[in-house]
């Protein structure tokens, strides 16, 4: 894969801040005062039970869903405030993506391409299609895609954009190992060309570490740090398996783990 | 089988039960809620929509009675040759057109979670076909009966209420085993086909209904005799023998359903229900897209993928900005040529009648039925793309406009063919009837209002609950142009569309580019 050109925005600010993040649910408090932030360049992995508000945390700082109350700023512009022009700088990518039922592959990518105006943009599209293994399916319509083949294309459209930001809600689930192994490469790419990319997941391939983990459990943030921070906070050797990471994080914090 | 008959139906019963508290949340009462002033709410709620299904049916009534007794006699007497004569015949071309559906894919149609908790365990298929045949026919029945009933008045041909009393009741009551006998029928051809594998895979076994019916004309009073009891039964000439007879029949087929549907796949079941519920979308498609099997349900057991080979005939040409928006949203609409002649029939009955109720003026109750049916049930098709960007999170980030300027691209061709066929419509009846300009401007003024208002919900223009805010975009805009056209006249109700259609317009601009789902 070629050498991606991501252009980050120009400030000394942090690419994301999220400060006191609330989210309620009726009387359920999904999200209870999380705060963090992401520079370009980094690349993190948020990690948690099942239930534990990673997808909801997604969601809230792409703007798809409204937070009960704190801020979250990209690039130095509030969410709530200047709303279209922070969402410019990130792309969410759902465990779930839909597409139109009308496009196929292809037009999707076109479409795209043609509202961002994204020059030359047809021979970066062959080659995203052809990298994940999609390029004798870019005339089929996405309905017809296994769940891996979509979680694919929606990559394709945004790294076609190349977001500052790329968040992405289980990304290595829906895929088989090597595409997994692959995308992990393909991230690390990315990352060195100044993306910052802030993904969820439950596994990892084996021997990779982020630069930094944001841990979760019950809506809390239990745990934010480089994986040698982590280690040592949580009295763990070097290079720990995600499971160990957070079994530790939440035997610290004191509640149950469960088997 | 009994066993199993109490397990589906407390199954339905949940459903039933958590979709009708799904409803009573739209509308602000919380089950879950013990407080006093929710239960008094839930009251005032039971209340109203008591009163409100009251009046409603009062009004439909009054109106079907009038109806009728403006007819003079020798009109009402053709009227009742017509219906003696036609009516017989429709409902065994219906008898005749649903056995056809159910051969060509499984009457019987089953949802992901059934296909997973029912078709998966070992449920007796009886009382999973006669849970779902009877479902059926309860849901056709609630509308045959009410729409019986208005028939029947409309034909008695009397004056007042007291005049016809409660007569009609057993007349429209006919309807329930003439129902249950039509589709009965089907469901029978559709179950005997399920259960032998050698029939799925004949592809034009849907082709016996049409052959079965050829003696119709030589022997008409074997084939009209369902038909024919109904239309008794309307015309006040009800006959009892026959109507049990009908009922004695349609509870037959039902206990021969028992029997057929023992041997149905519910692997082929599965299989079709899965296609069926992409149906309408996929042969849209189909029709464009060369290398697609043109009729996917025959196909469906042996290909349970669909796969649709082949270039699409029309492609999405080389633009950019603006230009690939627009171009996206008139390939949508024409790939899906259904959803536009539905889109331009919804809108052009909904706009010809509210702008025939401003022009010519309507009592009030005719048009707050009209304003409770837009409420509940606004044509959609113009707003179809713009819906579908505004339910898809994922994409609406890609397209870097505000949700004005989208609303614009995505309906600009649906508008477009919508104001051509207007005016086309009225350059041609204009030559032979005095329709005047206003009445177009009006007509026309209300498809932008609908576009609008709809828009305004689906962007999420305000905070409120969806249910309420279509009451106030959709209900508030529409009455007041109403009221204004009712009471000034046609140019002011344009006038106050129009300034509607900017407040609607701006808040529509200001909304969230992006909904929650």
């Amino acid at each position: 894969m070629d050498q991606p050109e991501v252009v980050a925005a120009q400030t000394d600010v942090s690419l994301l801040r999220v400060s006191k993040l609330r989210y309620a649910y009726g009387r359920d408090v999904i999200l209870h005062d999380v705060s963090f932030r992401v520079d370009g360049g980094e690349l993190i992995v948020l990690a948690g039970r099942n239930g534990a508000g990673k997808s909801t945390l997604l969601r809230c700082i792409a703007g798809w869903t409204s937070v009960t109350s704190g801020t979250v700023q990209v690039a130095g512009r509030s969410l709530e405030e200047a709303e279209r022009e922070a969402r410019r700088q990130l792309i969410l990518v759902p465990d779930l993506p839909i597409f139109y039922d009308a496009l196929t592959a292809w037009e999707h990518l076109r479409l795209v391409a043609g509202a961002n105006r994204i020059p030359t943009w047809e021979a970066q599209a062959e080659e995203l299609l052809g990298h994940f293994g999609l390029w004798e399916d870019r005339d089929d319509y996405p309905f017809t895609y296994s769940r891996g083949m979509r979680y694919k294309l929606a990559l394709c459209l945004a790294l076609l954009v190349e977001p500052p930001l790329l968040l992405l809600d289980e990304p290595l689930g829906p895929l088989d190992p090597v595409s997994a192994d692959q995308l992990w490469r393909d991230l690390g790419v990315y990352r060195e060309a100044g993306m910052a990319i802030l993904l969820s997941s439950h596994q990892l391939p084996a021997d990779e570490q982020p630069d930094r983990y944001l841990l979760m459990e019950q809506g809390e943030l239990v745990g934010d740090g480089t994986p040698a921070e982590l280690c040592a906070r949580l009295d763990l050797p070097e290079r720990p398996t995600l499971e160990a990471l957070l079994r530790a994080a939440i035997v610290e914090r004191g509640a149950p783990v469960g088997r | 089988m009994v066993a199993d008959l109490r397990f589906l139906l407390w199954l339905r019963r949940k459903q039933l039960r958590h979709s009708i508290d799904y409803w009573l949340g739209i509308v602000g009462y919380e089950v879950w809620d013990r407080s006093i002033s929710n239960r008094l709410y839930g009251i005032y709620l039971g209340i109203f929509l008591g009163l409100w299904l009251l009046l409603m049916w009062s009004l439909a009534v009054y109106e079907a009675m009038h109806a009728g007794a403006r007819l003079s006699a020798s009109a009402s007497d053709r009227l009742h040759t017509f219906v003696s004569d036609v009516l017989p015949w429709v409902v065994l071309g219906g008898a005749v057109l649903l056995a056809i559906r159910a051969l060509r894919g499984s009457p019987l149609v089953l949802t992901d979670e059934d296909q997973t908790y029912v078709a998966g365990s070992p449920v007796d298929r009886s009382a999973v076909v006669l849970v779902e045949f009877v479902r059926r026919c309860w849901q056709i029945a609630r509308l045959a009966v009410p729409l019986a009933t208005l028939v029947a008045v409309l034909l008695a041909h009397r004056v007042s209420t007291d005049e016809i009393g409660l007569s009609v009741i057993p007349s429209a009551l006919v309807a329930i085993p003439v129902v249950g006998l039509v589709w009965g029928l089907a469901w029978l051809a559709g179950m005997v086909r399920l259960g032998h594998p050698a029939l799925v895979r004949v592809q034009v076994l849907w082709l016996v209904p049409l052959l079965l019916v050829l003696p119709a004309p030589v022997v008409p009073g074997v084939f009209r005799w369902p038909g024919v009891v109904l239309t008794r039964a309307l015309l006040g000439t009800p006959s009892a023998l026959a109507a049990f007879a009908v009922a004695g029949l349609a509870a037959a087929l039902a206990a021969a359903l028992v029997y057929a549907g023992r041997r149905a796949s519910l692997t082929v079941v599965g299989v079709e229900s899965a296609t069926a519920l992409r149906l309408p979308s996929v042969m849209e498609l189909g029709s464009l897209a060369s290398g697609v099997a043109p009729v996917l349900t025959p196909r469906a057991p042996r290909r349970p993928r669909i796969t649709l080979g082949g270039r699409p005939l029309l492609g999405l040409p080389s633009a950019t900005g603006l230009g690939m928006l627009l171009a996206r949203g008139a390939l949508v609409t024409l790939r899906q040529p259904g959803a536009l002649v539905l889109a331009l029939l919804g809108t052009a009955l909904f706009a010809g009648s509210g702008a025939l109720m401003i022009v010519h003026g309507v009592p009030a109750q005719v048009w707050l039925v009209w304003l409770t049916l837009v409420i509940m049930r606004p044509p959609r098709g113009l707003v179809a793309v713009f819906a579908a960007d505004q339910s898809t999170p994922f994409l609406r980030q890609f397209l870097p406009v505000d949700n004005l300027t989208l609303l614009a691209v995505d309906t600009a061709l649906a508008l477009g063919v919508v104001v051509a066929v207007a005016v086309a419509a009225w350059a041609a009846l204009a030559s032979v009837t005095a329709v005047s300009g206003w009445m177009l401007g009006v007509a026309l003024a209300l498809a932008l209002l609908l576009a609008l208002s709809q828009a305004a919900v689906l962007a999420r223009a305000a905070t409120w609950d969806p249910a309420l805010a279509r009451i106030v975009f959709v209900g508030l805009g529409f009455g007041v142009v109403l009221l204004v056209g009712e009471h000034v006249d046609a140019a002011a109700a344009v006038v106050v569309a129009a300034l509607i259609a900017l407040v609607l317009a701006a808040l529509i601009r200001g909304g969230r580019r992006v909904t929650a789902t």
